[in-house]
């Protein structure tokens, strides 16, 4: 089928042999690693991906490689040694067609600022340019030195103007008329609003102890999650459901355990060898921003990727490491098991700086390469090339992601790889991972309260889940089973801010239920979305750009960042900061806040000695690195491998091999592994009313091998169902035959705000139908398989 | 997103492009891409083979023939029509219409043909064709038949084409003397999709309009004409008030439906003040004699 083409690239002359089905953009950046062009929507939308044909601006990733035989190509690279000041970039970027404005560029009066993208945990440095008031493009800001460059698919560029003016934002706080979820609503005043959820707050509290008010919160936005946290404290609760329970917690905590903090990829000095675990930073976001990634490609550093799907950045690696779903705890074993037994670890650091090694040692006898080999199913040769490859190579990286936090057995996992990175000696060194001294702001533990009220463990629902009680938040199902079990009591009320449970916690026809069962429900939203349509109280948010802002997340940059209000939020819409505190004031808790929200951000910058005020000219306060590799912050001051310390939580001190390998198994009824991956284009289960996002990616997509669709009779392009022992859900198919015939990559998130008159289809595509709230349970956080769940797929 | 795999086959003849297709069972014509591939990407159409018709010379020119009626080949691209003197001329409709469809990456690719092929009911090109009364060329290994824009579009993605059947080319009507045209199209970004898209061509002597056509974008199953509007415009002197009702017509005849773009009921009441906006600017353009 492959055909030979001929092209001539940035003045070179060159032959590849090309499926019909391969694009231009494939060639150019899996064969020849050109890298500034980058896929972003894959559609066209974007225009991430251009480059310059026969002297014509194109998206490669809608060419087809076969068609440009014979073509002169021109990319970023041959464009100039910096591309990104080039005139054809500035033209791209002031002419492209991405301004919200009917007007041609430059016929109106132009204001411009310097601020943050909001929309995903990158929070890359750009220039928003308002015209009449309105944001009408978000570009990246090439003036000041920060991390600038967008996301491929340029998420905040699309959605932030679209938002920010969408026709559908929630305008007026409303209160339930009709049955619960029956779509009736009338306008209230903020002061009725917030007089009904005082009174509802300080009756349950009365009555039931202040534990029956659980909070919901989603991803750190602003200040406004600091602030319920507050609240919470203050009122008395500990039953606070973050994402924590799946995101961030059991891998830092595992880190934390071992040697004293969380580590980032150093972004000062460039590895020798990056591995990217479990996380597609060149689409999403992480630790490892894309412009230090792409300068290490390009200084020549070795790359291994750890990945189910043969994401962006596992076509351009040396290593392409394609496991089971949830076996990363056993792969990692794996590699230990081979650097300590070939003698490949750095002797001197662990007999001076590592506590219980030898240890490990025994427990790596306890299995043989073979096991890890049919556990993760890579190949021996891989795992050892892996290993060898990443002791061997230094400075050495470990940008690890979200999914080594997806599973019951995540802790033990993450704490396997934390103790490959020490062993190796690439703590805290140059171009290894750093710890982070954090600027000077308040802690976000100190703004929420915790030392002078200290969150009751034996009050909260969930009680056993020590290390999820010690960070704040209790896991989604422990609320879930309270509201309807009544076990260990009754959660009556809840208040839910930025976060849709229905379609994130897991079990979804029981997060559904318990949001029938709840005797009152406070959603404070942008949109109308599933889980607002079950509220009684329905408060409008006001966005980022629309009310002053500092941000602090994500923790694992530590640093704390100046948001400014640009524009008015739609209607009445305010700040949650703002009802937050002004609903303190009404149930007796104003002396623990402030006359207006506003107070609060000079509270939180009061360490540095600056306020707000000048933190907006300031914009950022960096974190600091000191490349110490000794005093690490644990009981014993070492690295602890076997950690005595985690036992306090229910966990085992070291990883145990039983632990790590206990996968469920594949069964005839349930053949297949689903898992899933961030969404590309969207935000969570966020921003499915942006319609240049829907262009991009209009329905859920459900990815397996050919082979296996072939067995299983099923075509390429159908709607198929996709089960597990929890339920079935509806996606379109797609194949893809670089991925193990037993994966199935589903699409996460997925709601149809445009089916307004069935609750937006909220059960018809969501994988957390398929997602199980019953145990195994992480024993310190309460974390439930996520990935990696048998399933079938088949159509009706 | 990596594409679905497909047999490949290209056509040096147009005569070749409809053998090739009538003989591979749910082959699709592959001219720009731009709208294909995406579908394909998408996972939304998954054509077993693919029949390339880039290959063949001599098909993107574009002309004026004796009457001064304008012909365009199916594989110009939509920026060389925005870029033509030639179409600015003899059909500043759809010069306008091509230089707001998507951005320059896409209008380097895209070609007229595929864009009328394609039959989103939002395309801005073939709204316009429909308002200049421009009809397509279609023919299969053995015949050629003409037919109207307006008659050409059956559904969102179906059209009269018949299985092996092509565009060749794409004809303009010349213009009578004292034409005005407006092309205005509702949307979030200049070269987004449309919410609403109008576009008008009318014979305006001294303030009275002698003749119109009025084509509606993106409020209904395919592009409309707004027959009802053109009624009342027809042999009236053209005001502010008039444009409106007309406006308030073409709300009634269209047939919009709730999309992540916009709702229905939003779509009707756009469409009133878009519509007003068109006819009064192309009596404004007819004054100016298209300058």
């Amino acid at each position: 089928m492959k055909r030979q083409i001929r092209m001539k690239i940035n003045g070179k002359a060159y032959k590849f042999n090309v499926d019909p089905w391969d694009t231009l953009l494939e060639v150019l950046r899996q064969k020849l690693k050109l890298v500034k062009t980058k896929e972003g929507c894959g559609v066209g939308e974007c225009g991430s991906c251009a480059v310059i044909m026969n002297h014509k601006a194109v998206n490669s990733c809608l060419v087809l490689a076969i068609d440009a035989d014979g073509m002169e190509i021109v990319t970023a690279e041959g464009l100039s040694a910096d591309a990104e000041y080039h005139p054809f970039n500035e033209a791209f970027i002031s002419q492209g067609s991405m301004r919200v404005s009917q007007e041609p560029p430059g016929s109106k009066t132009q204001q411009e600022f310097f601020t943050f993208c909001h929309v995903c945990p990158g929070h890359c440095s750009v220039k928003a340019t308002l015209e009449d008031g309105k944001v009408v493009d978000i570009l990246p800001d090439r003036e000041s030195g920060l991390p600038d460059e967008l996301c491929p698919v340029k998420k905040g560029r699309f959605s932030i103007p679209e938002v920010l003016s969408h026709p559908d934002r929630l305008k007026y706080p409303m209160k339930r008329v009709g049955e619960r979820g029956e779509g009736k609503w009338e306008r209230i005043s903020w002061d009725e609003a917030l007089d009904t959820i005082a009174g509802k707050l300080v009756k349950f509290k009365d009555e039931y102890g202040a534990q029956s008010v659980a909070f919901g919160l989603g991803e750190p936005k602003g200040l406004e999650f600091a602030f319920a946290q507050r609240f919470a404290s203050a009122f008395g609760t500990p039953n606070v459901v973050t994402p924590g329970w799946c995101c961030g917690i059991p891998s830092g905590m595992a880190s934390t355990l071992t040697y004293g903090w969380n580590c980032v990829p150093d972004e000062d000095h460039l590895p020798a060898l990056m591995v990217i675990w479990a996380v597609n930073n060149n689409h999403t976001s992480g630790g490892m921003r894309r412009e230090t990634f792409e300068r290490a490609i390009e200084a020549g550093a070795k790359l291994v990727v750890v990945d189910p799907r043969k994401i962006d950045t596992a076509s351009l690696a040396d290593l392409w490491i394609r496991l089971r779903p949830g076996s990363d705890g056993a792969l990692a074993m794996g590699l230990l098991k081979i650097i300590v037994e070939e003698n490949l670890y750095d002797r001197a650091f662990v007999e001076e700086q590592c506590v219980g090694f030898d240890l490990l040692e025994r427990e790596l006898k306890t299995f043989s390469i073979r096991h890890v080999e049919e556990i993760t199913w890579v190949p021996r040769k891989k795992i050892r090339d892996f290993a060898r490859l990443y002791a061997t190579t230094k400075p050495a990286t470990i940008q690890w992601g979200n999914a080594l936090d997806t599973s019951a057995i995540a802790f033990p996992g993450a704490k396997a790889v934390a103790i490959l990175r020490a062993i190796t000696n690439n703590l805290n060194i140059p171009g290894g991972e750093v710890f982070l001294t954090p600027a000077p702001y308040m802690r976000p533990g100190k703004f929420f309260l915790l030392s002078k009220f200290p969150r009751d463990a034996e009050k909260a629902v969930g009680k056993e889940f020590k290390l999820a009680i010690r960070s704040a938040f209790v896991p989604p199902h422990s609320f879930v089973h309270s509201v309807l079990t009544g076990d260990p009591y009754q959660i009556k009320a809840a208040l839910f801010l930025l976060t849709d449970p229905i379609l994130s916690y897991p079990d979804s026809r029981k997060t559904y239920e318990a949001f029938l069962r709840l005797e009152f429900i406070v959603v404070s939203e942008l949109f109308m979305t599933p889980t607002a349509a079950l509220a009684d109280i329905l408060l409008p948010a006001a966005w980022g750009m629309e009310h002053e802002e500092l941000g602090y997340w994500p923790g694992w940059y530590e640093e704390i960042r100046a948001y400014p209000k640009l524009v008015e939020p739609p209607g009445e819409a305010w700040a949650d900061t703002k009802w937050i505190n002004e609903l303190a004031k009404r149930v007796g808790l104003a002396e623990y806040f402030w006359e207006s929200d506003e107070e609060a951000l000079d509270a939180m910058l009061r360490l540095s000695g600056f306020t707000y005020e000048d933190m907006k000219r300031k914009r950022v306060l960096h974190s600091r690195k000191d490349y110490k590799t000794v005093g690490f912050r644990t009981p014993s001051g070492k690295v602890e491998i076997c950690s005595e310390s985690a036992a306090e939580f229910g966990y085992s001190p070291l990883p145990y091999w039983k632990e790590v390998s206990g996968l469920p198994p594949l069964t005839e009824e349930y053949p297949l592994l689903m898992t899933n991956a961030k969404e590309d284009v969207y935000m969570l289960t966020g921003y499915k009313h942006v319609a240049s996002f829907r262009n991009m990616k209009p329905e859920p997509i459900v990815a397996m091998h050919p082979d296996t669709a072939y067995h299983m009779g099923l075509a390429e392009g159908e709607m198929v169902y996709i089960e597990t022992n929890k339920g079935r859900i509806v996606q379109r198919l797609a194949l893809d035959e670089d991925l193990d015939p037993r994966t199935v990559v589903t699409s996460f998130g997925w709601w149809f705000p445009e089916k307004r008159s069935t609750m937006f289809d909220w059960s018809k595509s969501n994988i957390n139908v398929l997602t199980r709230s019953e145990p195994p349970y992480d024993p310190g956080i309460g974390t439930v398989d996520l990935r990696g769940i048998p399933c079938k797929v088949y159509k009706e | 997103m990596r594409l679905p795999q497909f047999e490949y086959v290209s056509a040096r003849t147009l005569e070749e492009a409809c053998l090739l297709l009538s003989e591979h069972d749910g082959a699709r014509p592959l001219a720009g891409g731009t709208d294909l591939l995406v579908k394909m990407k998408q996972r939304r159409t998954v054509p077993r083979c693919v029949v390339n018709l880039k290959t063949i010379p001599g098909i993107d020119y574009i002309t004026v023939d004796e009457a001064g009626g304008l012909r365009v080949g199916a594989l110009a691209t939509m920026q060389s029509l925005k870029n033509s003197n030639t179409v600015k001329r003899y059909c500043k409709l759809l010069s306008e219409a091509a230089g707001v469809e998507s951005s320059v990456q896409i209008r380097n690719m895209a070609t007229l043909g595929g864009n009328i092929a394609n039959a989103s009911p939002a395309a801005d090109a073939p709204l316009a064709l429909i308002a200049a009364a421009g009809s397509v060329v279609l023919m299969t290994a053995g015949a050629e038949r003409e037919v109207l824009l307006e008659d050409f579009f059956v559904a969102p993605g179906e059209t009269v084409l018949r299985p092996g059947e092509i565009i060749r080319e794409i004809r303009v009507p010349p213009l009578p003397p004292d034409t005005g045209v407006a092309y205005l199209k509702h949307a979030v970004r200049r070269t987004d999709i449309a919410i609403v898209s109008v576009a008008v061509m009318a014979v305006i002597t001294e303030g009275v309009c002698r003749s119109c056509r009025i084509g509606l974008g993106s409020v209904g199953p395919t592009a409309l004409r707004a027959r009802k509007a053109e009624q009342l415009l027809t042999g009236a002197a053209v005001t502010a008030e008039l444009a409106n009702a007309a406006g308030q017509a073409a709300a009634d005849e269209s047939r919009p439906i709730d999309d992540i773009r916009g709702y229905a009921e939003y779509r009707k009441q756009n469409l009133i003040d878009v519509t007003a906006r068109a006819v009064l600017t192309a009596v404004d353009d007819a004054r100016l004699r298209g300058m």
